[in-house]
């Protein structure tokens, strides 16, 4: 045995791959986790702020509306029930009704982004800003992030609504739309401990 | 891909469990309950919703078990920064920084300059007003 011979295998082929066949699941994990990085350390970065600042910081839902943004949670959570369904109906091969979840999922999201917007044109003619304070750079940095997601997601949920209009996915073929559904309950999850620590806490 | 097959969880009845939490949490909100334990219960609830979502929503208790490894051991190290943090955020408001630092061994020079002891009787009505931090 030289050198050469065992150059050309510096892969074990018996070893299998850490990345197949789901390489792009694992990559989207990969991907959350530092975007769950990301978001720790801006609620870290949110409770430290809190409180060291206890005489100045206000009680949240004396300036949020908090039973809005309950609603919004529920919407928010329900459509990440529509992705799971639109995951399991293309499992087993409909595609009709994986193009209505998927739609249903989408409805959810815009939804969610319209009552935001209103939440802060409301929140913004009250005075709260960024700059004005504390309290308003943590709650607009922190719920603007999560609500780049959501748009992201929209996107997303919109380039997968397109490919399977097309035809792109069978009942042999849905890793995609199952990364898509990780991506969504994800952000599904962020906002759920967003809205305890800035809302109701 | 057909390994992939997998005995479906009830979406629907985590769902409602979800959304059950989610209205007890809105419930003790409203109940002004003391502020300890409406936060441990608030947060409490949370950490229980995504777990839910994480595991029943994204599949982790049907993956293999290391990946459910992978993705909560970071988890672990961002508690450890809250409880790092805490202790400066919590005990230490406001602070000035020392005017010079004491390595451990370091005797602090009896010489050095004391600003309170030099300052002029003038001088503490003007450092008097610590930063009240920030904007009320």
């Amino acid at each position: 045995m030289d050198h050469a011979a065992a150059m050309e295998h510096p892969m074990d082929p018996a070893q299998p791959s850490p990345l197949s066949p789901n390489w792009g699941k694992i990559m989207m994990w990969l991907f959350l986790m530092s975007d769950a990085m990301s978001f720790a350390g801006l609620l870290c970065a949110y409770a430290a702020v809190r409180m060291s600042n206890p005489a100045v910081w206000p009680v949240p839902s004396s300036i949020l509306g908090v039973p809005l943004t309950a609603l919004n949670t529920f919407i928010l959570i329900c459509s990440s029930v529509t992705m799971v369904k639109a995951v399991s109906a293309i499992q087993k091969g409909d595609v009709v009704g994986l193009k209505r979840f998927l739609k249903w999922t989408m409805l959810g999201g815009a939804t969610f982004l319209g009552i935001q917007a209103y939440e802060w044109t409301h929140l913004i003619h009250e005075g709260l800003s960024v700059g004005g304070s504390l309290f308003g750079a943590t709650f607009f940095v922190l719920t603007g992030f999560h609500g780049c997601h959501v748009l992201s997601g929209v996107i997303y949920l919109g380039c997968i609504l397109s490919a399977a209009a097309r035809g792109r996915y069978t009942v042999h073929n849905w890793n995609s739309v199952e990364i898509v559904g990780l991506y969504w309950h994800f952000v599904d999850l962020i906002w759920i401990l967003v809205f305890t620590f800035v809302y109701l806490i | 891909m057909a390994a992939a097959e997998h005995k479906e969880p009830n979406y629907i009845r985590v769902f409602l469990a979800i959304i059950v939490l989610t209205v007890a949490e809105v419930v003790i909100f409203y109940l002004h309950l003391p502020t300890v334990v409406m936060i441990i219960c608030l947060v409490a609830m949370a950490l229980v919703k995504a777990g839910l979502v994480a595991a029943y929503f994204m599949h982790l208790a049907l993956e293999k078990r290391t990946l459910a490894l992978i993705v909560v051991s970071p988890l672990v190290l961002s508690a450890i920064i809250i409880i790092g943090l805490t202790p400066d955020s919590v005990f230490s408001y406001p602070r000035k920084p020392p005017e010079r630092w004491v390595l451990p061994g370091e005797q602090e020079p009896a010489s050095a300059p004391n600003p309170e002891e030099l300052a002029p009787p003038a001088q503490p009505p003007q450092q008097a007003p610590p930063a009240d931090g920030g904007p009320a």
